[in-house]
This record gives structure tokens, C-alpha cells and sequence, in this order.
């Protein structure tokens, strides 16, 4: 078959599974290997690729994957790959979008910490290790309070707040517990508590 | 079996990793470290640092650096296919009806309790990884330290400065005082 007397793509309509899964490599092994920062770089870049460039998803369509990829345990940027992986092709999709997206940082952590290991020793490397260590505690105190700031300044909110910073401080409980005690307290107060008393409608 | 304890570990953080890596560290504070004592909490302070600077999702950098440490390359592969298996699980269930799973009552009622817990729990994170740095092996407070701490919170506040170049910053300012320190 030759070229011209091939009708134009509509946008919508779905490639081949091969082409889709070949695209679907590149596009997350790039995501994979060139994001710095987590989840919310690679959402950035998620924008500009599958919606912008290569038109897989409206930009709705990838903003509703990633609140899916917040409300479901595990890191964002594998949630999403997931999603897309699947919407596009399949449980293949999914599984190369997902190795496609780890492999490169599972590669340079692999090399990296081969090195660690053994450079730890030396007096200026320590040194500047201590300063990097520094830098991740405020890191993650700058994580923390940009969290909080997006966070319903309510009573009850302030109260789960410090009690899971007083067992995590104070108490050897692990974090899966208080997470575990959250999510359970969450579902009495804000889902059946909330219902009894507007038992018409949905919790708020 | 240290490959199969490694990859349940990991599984358990992944499915308690609730909005997004920086959720982790307290998983893997209490999980790896104070569990099993898989690697010391300094380590694992200067990785948080180094997975920062290198590319790729900020779970999978920690999940591998914990594997390798512990067990070599196939420990590094039982983690992150550990951390990675539950999201993949969970999305693939619910990939057909995610959207009346999600408003569901019970699934928005439990998040709602999840999050500020999540915050406080990094918030701990930050005060025992803080009160480590602190203190010296002999029990003294190292001043030091914490005026370094303080300075690049400073500047991490008043510059907006992303997270490379903040350990860069971290990085240069621990070989000025170990300068300091061989020289004066």
C-alpha cells in the first residue's frame, strides 16, 4: 500500500498495539531518565508529551489519572504510568510503560550506589556528604510545611496531625500502624459520622 | 530469605505510600531502619539527598539504594519491584471502574484522615533526622550543625531554590567547613 492513497489518521483513532508499546517505551524511559524530583516534575512533563505533543489524553483525561494516582497507594509517576500504560495498551501497555519509567533510575541508583559505598570513606567526601545531609532534612521540613499549607486548617485535621507526629517522634509504633489507625479514623469520622447527621447525601 | 524479606518490606511501604515519595521516609524510617537495621539512619539521610539530585521518581532511586545496600543487585530488584507491584496491582483493578471507586464515601473519607497524618508523620521524620544530626556520638550538641541546618533552610526559603541545587549548596558548604576545620 502506498503512502497516498493512505487516509489521514483522525487523532483518536488507536495506532497499532507494536507502535503504541515502542512510543510508550521511549516516551517513559525519557520520563524514567531525565526527571529530577519526583512525581510532580514528571506530571509536568506528562503534560507536554502525551497531551501536547502526542495527543493520547486530553488534558482532563491526565488530570483525572493523576488525582487517581494520588488517592491510590504507591509513588505517583508508577500510578500514572500504570493508568496510561493501560489505557493505551492494555496490561502490555501498562507493565512497558512501568519498566520503561524504572529501569533508568533503577540503573544510575544501582551505579551510583556502587560508588557510595566505597568513596564514603574519604575524609572530603564525608564532608560533603554531611552538608547533603543537611540539605535533605530541609528538604524534607520543606515538603512537609508546603503539604501542610495546602491543608484544611480544621480542628480535626490539627489534631491527626499532631498525634501522628507525637506516636512517630515519641513512640517506636511503625508508620504503617498510624497510617493504618488514619485511614480507619477517617472512615468513622468524615464518612459515618458525616453521614448521620446529613443522612440524605454524600459525605462532604 | 533475605530477597523475599526485602521485597515484603518493600511491598508493604508501597502500598502505605500515600500521596506521593516524600510519604516514604517515615515507611522506611521505621520499616528498614528501625526494624531491620538494613543501613544506618545517616546513610540513609544522604540518600534522600543524593536520590534528590539524580533523575528518575523519587521512590524508585530510595527503594533501589536500599536493595543494593543490603543485598546487591538482586536485593535492589526484590525492592523495587517490591515498592512498584502494588500500585501496578491496585491501578489495574480498578482501571475500569476508577471513577466510581473514587468518589466512593468510604475511599474519600479514609484519604481525608490519611492526609494529615502523612504530614505529620514527614514532620517527625524531619525532627528525629534533625536531632541526629545534631547529636554527636559522645552526646554533645554539635552547633555546627545546626547553623549549617539553619543556613540552608534560609537559603533554600529566601532563593526558592530547587532541590539540586540546595545539595549542592549542602555539599559545598560541608567541604568549607571541613577546610575550615584541616586548615585553622
Amino acid at each position: 500500500m502506498t503512502n497516498a492513497h493512505k487516509p489521514q489518521l483522525p487523532v483518536a483513532e488507536k495506532p497499532p498495539l507494536l507502535r503504541t508499546l515502542l512510543l510508550l517505551t521511549l516516551v517513559f524511559g525519557k520520563f524514567g531518565a531525565l526527571t529530577f524530583g519526583g512525581g510532580y516534575a514528571i506530571v509536568a512533563l506528562m503534560e507536554e508529551t502525551i497531551v501536547q505533543k502526542y495527543r493520547w489524553l486530553t488534558s482532563e483525561e491526565l488530570l483525572n489519572l493523576i488525582t487517581i494516582g494520588e488517592s491510590t497507594p504507591g509513588p505517583i509517576a508508577v500510578n500514572t504510568a500504570t493508568f496510561i500504560g493501560y489505557r493505551l495498551g492494555g496490561l502490555a501497555g501498562s507493565i512497558v510503560a512501568v519498566t520503561a519509567l524504572v529501569f533508568p533510575a533503577w540503573l544510575i541508583i544501582v551505579l551510583i550506589s556502587t560508588c557510595y559505598l566505597t568513596l564514603r570513606e574519604n575524609v572530603w567526601v564525608a564532608a560533603a556528604l554531611n552538608g547533603v545531609r543537611l540539605a535533605a532534612i530541609v528538604l524534607i521540613l520543606r515538603a512537609c510545611l508546603k503539604m501542610g499549607k495546602k491543608l484544611e486548617r480544621t480542628p480535626i485535621n490539627l489534631c491527626i496531625l499532631t498525634v501522628a507526629f507525637l506516636l512517630a517522634v515519641f513512640t517506636p509504633v511503625s508508620a504503617l500502624y498510624i497510617i493504618t489507625a488514619a485511614l480507619l479514623f477517617g472512615i468513622v469520622q468524615f464518612g459515618i459520622l458525616a453521614h448521620k447527621g446529613n443522612p440524605s447525601g454524600e459525605a462532604q | 530469605m533475605i530477597y523475599l524479606t526485602l521485597f515484603l518490606t518493600f511491598f508493604k511501604i508501597g502500598l502505605f505510600t500515600i500521596g506521593g515519595g516524600y510519604a516514604m521516609i517515615p515507611l522506611i524510617q521505621t520499616e528498614v531502619i528501625t526494624r531491620h537495621g538494613w543501613m544506618t539512619l545517616d546513610q540513609f539521610t544522604e540518600f534522600v539527598g543524593i536520590a534528590e539530585s539524580t533523575p528518575g521518581p523519587f521512590a524508585i532511586n530510595i527503594s533501589t539504594f536500599c536493595g543494593m545496600t543490603t543485598a546487591g543487585l538482586p536485593g535492589s530488584l526484590c525492592a523495587t519491584l517490591g515498592v512498584v507491584l502494588p500500585s501496578v496491582l491496585i491501578i489495574l483493578a480498578i482501571a475500569k471502574i476508577a471513577d466510581r471507586i473514587l468518589h466512593h464515601w468510604v475511599l474519600q473519607s479514609a484519604l481525608k484522615g490519611a492526609r494529615p497524618a502523612v504530614i505529620g508523620l514527614i514532620g517527625a521524620a524531619a525532627t528525629t533526622l534533625f536531632s541526629h544530626a545534631l547529636i554527636a556520638p559522645n552526646g554533645h550538641i554539635q552547633f555546627m550543625q545546626a547553623g549549617l541546618t539553619l543556613l540552608l533552610f534560609m537559603l533554600a526559603h529566601l532563593f526558592k531554590l530547587s532541590a539540586i541545587l540546595l545539595i549542592l549548596c549542602g555539599a559545598g558548604l560541608g567541604l568549607l567547613v571541613q577546610l575550615c576545620n584541616s586548615f585553622c
